[in-house]
């Protein structure tokens, strides 16, 4: 990995996170009573490098939760979903027929990898980290309903902001 | 044991997630439940993402002033409305012994006779002799024709045409403006005309101010309250030069304006809810 591509990460990673806490954690947002939030961060752990190695993910996802669960005042639960969603990555990408050997792609980005799969990999990924999220969050199964809820309100709306964000940020080589 | 470490290697991801993910439980189950292990998880890890904070709510802030702005001005108004010279004391004063009997002050002793509407300003020129600036609010928020407007520091015009949602406002610094005034000088009111020769915008000139009056530089220079639309005692400004041109029984008096014209940005409407009835006096004593 040269220093460009740790550059555009690094600045990416700092830019989304700003934009989750600072505007996105401020939108208040409810359905049927529950509150609901916007995930935008999940998005970062897509884009991590294709090649980079499992622990590096792993220990990457763990830090950039943390981060996100001070900002939130949620010890663990940031961290716990992102953990979860890098861990589970590498097997959507091969079950989406991401080529993750392919020396000239370096990101799995809308650009290289063609805006429907982009979104449908988004989609998967989105969906299992702010389930994990809301599971860590309300720590028990007994409020299936309200997980289910959260699960399904988060998940459309921050389809719905991950749709305009990916064209806005583009990635050319 | 070469196969039992082959092992473990083969699936340090797995474990390393397996570990991560009951680290993040165990932050979960311990800090995350009572508010107080939650406090100190925050306080252990609060450095970084409450300076973020601290920095975004300061430019929140500075982001809000407008409506903050708003706020006090809303607040400004209603104290003004409190002021004594906002109110008509409605007591009579009869009794040459006893001035006011204390069962005399009822309910109806004191009551409001001057509004403050808070209004910004939209649109202010001052290039012209005849100057207007224009108001983000109107009829339908109580403003009417010939209502006084004064800005924070001082009197800065009379409405002159009103539509529903907007004000026009013909500047102090105008021309055909004329704004009956005070000047206090050693202690006493004496009256004055103010006008605009339509050169300095800082300045106005008062006349008919008869020259016994004791004038001195920075005397305040209020409004009268003969007319219907300001109270008195509000600042105009203060007594910069003055001079009697010779042959003349009054002074000509140049007065420093209190309000910058120039910058004029958050005003006051004033209503005077006895306005009609002063009026009509006035008009059936004419006939």
């Amino acid at each position: 990995m040269n220093n460009k591509i740790l550059l555009a990460n690094l600045s990416r990673i700092i830019l989304f996170v700003l934009l989750q806490v600072l505007v996105l954690k401020q939108i208040p947002m409810e359905l049927a009573g529950y509150h609901l939030m916007v995930f935008l961060y999940p998005v970062l752990l897509i884009l991590l490098p294709l090649r980079m190695p499992k622990i590096g993910l792993l220990l990457t996802a763990f830090v950039l939760g943390l981060v996100l669960d001070s900002f939130y005042d949620s010890p663990g639960v940031h961290a716990g979903a992102s953990v979860f969603t890098v861990f589970i990555r590498n097997f959507v990408f091969r079950i989406m027929d991401v080529d993750t050997d392919n020396v000239r792609i370096s990101v799995a980005s809308r650009e290289y990898i063609g805006t429907g799969r982009f979104l449908r990999l988004v989609a998967v990924l989105l969906f299992f980290h702010i389930l994990v999220y809301y599971i860590y969050d309300v720590f028990t199964f007994v409020y299936f309903k309200e997980i289910i809820v959260k699960t399904m309100g988060s998940f459309v709306v921050s389809m719905l902001l991950v749709l305009p964000v990916s064209f806005i940020f583009g990635f050319r080589r | 044991m070469n196969a039992l470490v082959e092992f473990f290697l083969k699936r340090s991801s797995l474990f390393l997630f397996l570990l991560l993910e009951l680290f993040c439980a165990f932050l979960v189950i311990n800090y995350g439940k009572s508010d107080h292990q939650r406090r100190i998880f925050i306080a252990s890890t609060n450095f970084f993402a409450g300076k973020v904070y601290y920095h975004f709510d300061k430019l929140r802030r500075i982001a809000n002033w407008g409506a903050d702005i708003d706020s006090l001005s809303n607040e400004n108004a209603q104290l003004r409305n409190q002021l004594p010279s906002s109110h008509y004391v409605n007591i009579p004063y009869r009794d040459t012994v006893h001035l006011v009997r204390l069962d005399s002050i009822g309910k109806d002793s004191v009551i409001t006779q001057y509004v403050f509407l808070p209004a910004g300003v939209i649109n202010n020129s001052l290039v012209s002799t005849k100057n207007y600036f224009t108001l983000n609010k109107g009829g339908l928020h109580g403003i009417d024709k010939s209502m006084g407007v004064i800005g924070t520091h001082g009197v800065a015009g009379i409405v002159s045409t009103v539509s529903p949602h907007f004000a026009r406002v013909m500047s102090i610094l105008n021309r055909d403006a004329n704004i009956s005034a005070l000047v206090l000088a050693g202690g006493k009111g004496y009256f004055g005309t103010i006008t605009w020769d339509g050169r300095d915008v800082r300045f106005v000139n008062m006349n008919y101010v008869p020259k016994s009056a004791p004038i001195q530089t920075g005397d305040s220079v209020v409004t009268s309250g003969y007319s219907t639309i300001f109270p008195p005692d509000q600042l105009i400004g203060t007594v910069d030069t003055f001079n009697v041109p010779s042959g003349s029984p009054s002074y000509q008096i140049r007065v420093r304006l209190a309000e910058d014209m120039t910058s004029l940005r958050r005003v006051y409407v004033i209503e005077n809810l006895m306005k009609d009835e002063i009026k009509q006096l006035e008009a059936q004593d004419e006939q």
